[in-house]
């Protein structure tokens, strides 16, 4: 046997220790020279892109934030917006003129002042069509941006001078708003709002197919941290930027990102210490880890209402769900409490509304009344035509099917229609790309799972989806008297009389016209022990800037 | 040899392309949409400039747009991005990957690839050798308690899922007496687990391959004319026996160790190892058409230099078989 099977050994052998060392394994790895142990941030999802314009997911956003600085940047506890590569601005014109100056001490990572240009440079690549940019539409707040933008994909001639952002000179930036905009200084501190070393880009500029720019040692960075290690999928290495303004508030030395996709394998990481921080509560072991007896081992689980609200979308489009008493009947059906503590287990906040109560500052949700009442349910139903919901066709519900919890949800759902409502209910659990096809494009479904998570500080972020307008409306509802309010909010100066007709919309749609079936606001958060990690935020926004955690050894 | 090498070269060619082209078309008519974004719905010009910059224009439409399309306009957008796709990699470019656009589907592969042929190498010599040994045993104490331990653990080691496995030893190991780290990749110590992991199925296999292969070869002529020229029982396993008996085994091997190589899902994801394995499943989840392309690509060519590979060592070991 030896002597056939030592050929093969020996290939293989080889094999494995070429590609082994080819992968960046070692024999025996120690600490760093320093004797630094980094600090290990863990995500669920591997980097997709660090390019600030061709990205929205979490964990990218997460890492920009701690590359780059914006004008402003968020408070590390409350994440009001604070002084970033802007020391200062004065807003002016009834809130439409915003004068940014800017510190002369801000730096890129390879020393290069920060100056004005750069972030005109930056803005102009976020509203070019060619880039392809995810939050193209968010600066659309921007005088003429929106304008510059459509001229452009019409292949038609357009200045970057006809939008209203400008550099009198080189540490001052003027922006002209369309309208008064309540959160701009947050989205100034969103990563498709940052600047770009035009210089370090190369090729890049011109070709948007180019990713290669972001990576090390290429990469110019103006945030705290500077990227100097980025091995595909395995990790990233973060040292501070030796040139940031307010490097002394930096006390990390090693920060190193991370992704495990894997629950199980996230959890045990992190319990056996090779992780410091988790960036997501595991909605698998959810409800071990939350009824967990050890007080220490519980006291790490930072789990809290998040950001983002979980609902089924009715297709309005589609009798007999196009029936506001159809939707509203459905909706008082569903016992949301029983979801909670018995479906998902995870004690989730239940809500009727979509903007998540109490996360944006100074806005006051609208009172929708009961929730829960399957009695005014059967009369509405009886009303619509179907008394005890006879005549009325089996009701899909459409739901993806790589989180378990979605179809428990649904079937939980669809079952107290059949009790409640005697309604046939049918189930369709799909892999994600169908899923979104159908649901988002197609709009080939009855009722489908939805989510939606806010993306700046402000109500609209989650109203505009009931926009006849929208993009992503999918559920085809369309109310004159919905967007005349929508629009009304957008020409109102004054801040909290557009809250006021803001909460007048959502009360339209969450207490009269239900083309959402709200069921919860997401809960979720990190994983961390606060006695040896220092600042980490527990915000609702589920952001927490990077640069301000560090390790305390004691 | 060299004019079988070479036949067997063109053939190789031909089944990539065909495999190549059958997984093109097959993602183009899969649901799923690349430029979907991740929660909201991009403008249609920001589509457009996505479909473009991955030679995809067919996909700047949506589903939607797509199933109205009359059959014959379909085509032509399906063939200008195959051509497009069929000419770079001639050219040996794979394109950028739509999940991960600062990098190459090139870059993806090669910094995945080692990982998964050097996890996977491991875990084939484990079985190789761990799978022959046990099998010889069995074979020479026949229905003593060696082979019916063999038995048992052939058993177990076919019926038990590798996520089963995985997760009883990350228990053992790592939670119960914390001796090795639950995942990642770095370390030798990291490689442990996941190579034994990998191997368990395998080495079943090739034990019980060995097994009856052993148990001919033993009854054979020749092996009772060693004994009789007076070798002892030590040398006529080692020499005699050992090698006729391993030729089934190196046939299994081949295509063993192509499935092997290029990664498993199952065992990367659950000790957090940046393989290739995961880009099978996650490429197509993400709707990622150069990467899904790119990965099967790299496979079908392992499979095919395997395959090629068996046959050369089959004539190196056997002089009955002649190439050509």
């Amino acid at each position: 046997m030896s002597r056939v099977l030592l050929i093969p050994s020996v290939v293989l052998l080889v094999l494995a220790a070429v590609c082994y060392a080819l992968s960046g394994g070692r024999i025996w790895v120690g600490t760093t020279a320093q004797g630094e142990r980094p600090v290990v941030v863990c995500n669920m999802d591997d980097i997709s892109s660090l390019d600030i314009h061709r990205t929205s997911w979490a964990s990218d956003i997460r890492t920009q934030m701690a590359l780059w600085e914006g004008l402003t940047a968020y408070d590390p506890q409350d994440l009001h917006p604070v002084p970033g590569v802007a020391e200062s601005w004065e807003v002016t014109d009834r809130g439409t003129t915003y004068t940014f100056h800017l510190r002369h001490d801000a730096k890129w990572s390879n020393g290069d002042p920060v100056t004005a240009q750069d972030f005109l440079f930056a803005w102009q690549r976020l509203i070019t069509p060619a880039t392809g940019a995810d939050y193209v539409d968010l600066f659309n707040v921007v005088k003429g941006a929106s304008e510059y933008t459509e001229a452009l994909a019409e292949k038609k001639e357009a200045s970057f001078s006809s939008v209203g952002a400008a550099a009198p000179d080189a540490y001052t930036v003027v922006v002209h708003l369309k309208a008064p905009c309540s959160y701009f200084l947050d989205l100034c501190a969103f990563p498709p709002f940052f600047p770009l070393n035009e210089k370090s880009m190369g090729d890049a500029v011109k070709d948007p197919a180019n990713g290669r720019w972001t990576h090390p040692p290429r990469l110019v960075t103006n945030g705290a941290y500077m990227l100097t290690d980025w091995r595909f999928k395995q990790y990233l290495e973060l040292h501070p930027n030796p040139y940031y303004w307010d490097r002394g508030n930096v006390r990390t030395k090693v920060l190193r990102i991370t992704a495990i996709s894997d629950h199980r394998a996230a959890l045990l990481a992190f319990d056996t210490h090779t992780v410091d921080l988790l960036t997501f509560v595991s909605q698998t072991f959810g409800e071990d880890l939350l009824s967990q007896k050890d007080p220490a081992a519980r006291a790490m689980v930072h789990y809290r209402p998040v950001f983002g609200t979980y609902y089924f979308t009715f297709n309005c489009a589609r009798a007999p769900l196009d029936d506001a008493r159809v939707r509203q009947a459905l909706s008082l059906a569903v016992d949301r409490e029983k979801i909670v503590r018995d479906v998902t287990g995870m004690h989730q906040r239940v809500l009727g509304v979509l903007v998540p109560p109490d996360s944006v500052p100074g806005y006051k949700s609208p009172d929708v009344g009961e929730l829960y009442d399957p009695a005014k349910a059967r009369e509405l139903l009886a009303d619509a035509g179907y008394p005890g919901g006879a005549g009325m066709r089996p009701l899909e519900l459409l739901f993806n099917n790589e989180e378990l919890n979605h179809g428990k949800v649904a079937m939980a759902m669809g079952q107290m229609w059949e009790r409640e409502l005697g309604i046939h209910v049918t189930y369709r659990g799909v892999e994600r790309s169908t899923f979104n096809q159908d649901r988002r494009s197609t709009h080939n479904f009855d009722i489908a799972r939805g989510g939606w998570y806010g993306d700046y500080d402000d109500p609209t972020t989650w109203l505009d989806l009931a926009r006849s307008d929208s993009g992503n409306n999918d559920g085809q509802f369309k109310d004159p008297a919905y967007d005349a309010l929508m629009d009304a909010a957008a020409r109102e100066f004054d801040p909290a009389k557009r809250f006021a007709i803001l909460a007048q919309a959502e009360k339209l749609i969450c207490g009269k016209e239900f083309p959402f079936l709200m069921l919860y606001q997401y809960g979720d958060g990190f994983m961390y022990d606060a006695n040896h990690l220092k600042g980490v935020s527990d915000n609702v926004r589920l952001i927490t800037p990077l640069k301000w955690i560090w390790r305390d050894p004691a | 040899m060299i004019r079988f090498l070479a036949w067997r070269l063109v053939q190789s060619v031909v089944v990539m392309w065909v495999v190549y082209t059958l997984t093109f078309f097959l993602l183009m008519a899969a649901p799923g949409d690349p430029f979907l974004g991740t929660q909201k719905n991009p403008p249609a010009f920001v589509r457009e400039a996505l479909a473009k910059n991955y030679g995809l224009e067919y996909l700047k439409f949506t589903a939607e747009e797509r199933a109205k399309m009359p059959a014959g306009e379909r085509a032509g957008y399906v063939m200008k991005a195959y051509w497009l796709y069929l000419g770079r990699v001639v050219r040996g470019d794979l394109g950028p990957s739509v999940r991960y656009p600062d990098w190459s589907v090139t870059q993806v592969i090669a910094h995945s690839l080692p990982i998964s042929v050097a996890l996977g190498s491991a875990a084939l010599l484990i079985s190789l050798w761990g799978g022959a040994a046990a099998g010889t045993a069995a074979a020479v104490w026949k229905n003593r308690w060696p082979d019916v331990l063999l038995a048992m653990g052939t058993l177990v080691g076919v019926s038990l899922p590798s996520f089963v496995v995985g997760a009883l030893l990350l228990m053992a190991l790592v939670v119960a007496v914390p001796l090795l780290p639950s995942g990642g990749w770095g370390s030798v110590r990291q490689l442990i687990l996941p190579a034994v992991t990998l191997s368990l199925f395998y080495m079943a296999y090739v034990a019980s391959l060995a097994r009856s292969s052993t148990l001919e070869v033993l009854h054979a002529d020749f092996v009772r004319t060693a004994r009789a020229k007076g070798l002892s029982g030590r040398q006529v396993i080692v020499r005699h026996v050992g090698s006729n008996a391993a030729l089934p085994l190196l046939s299994y091997m081949g295509p063993a160790a192509a499935t092997v190589l290029t990664g498993s899902f199952v065992v990367e994801k659950l000790f957090a190892i940046p393989g290739l394995g995961t880009h099978f499943v996650n490429g197509c989840l993400n709707d990622d058409i150069p990467l899904v392309l790119g990965a099967t690509l790299v496979y079908t060519a392992i499979v095919v230099v395997f395959n090629l590979l068996v046959d050369v060592a089959y004539a190196a070991v056997d002089p009955r078989i002649t190439l050509g």
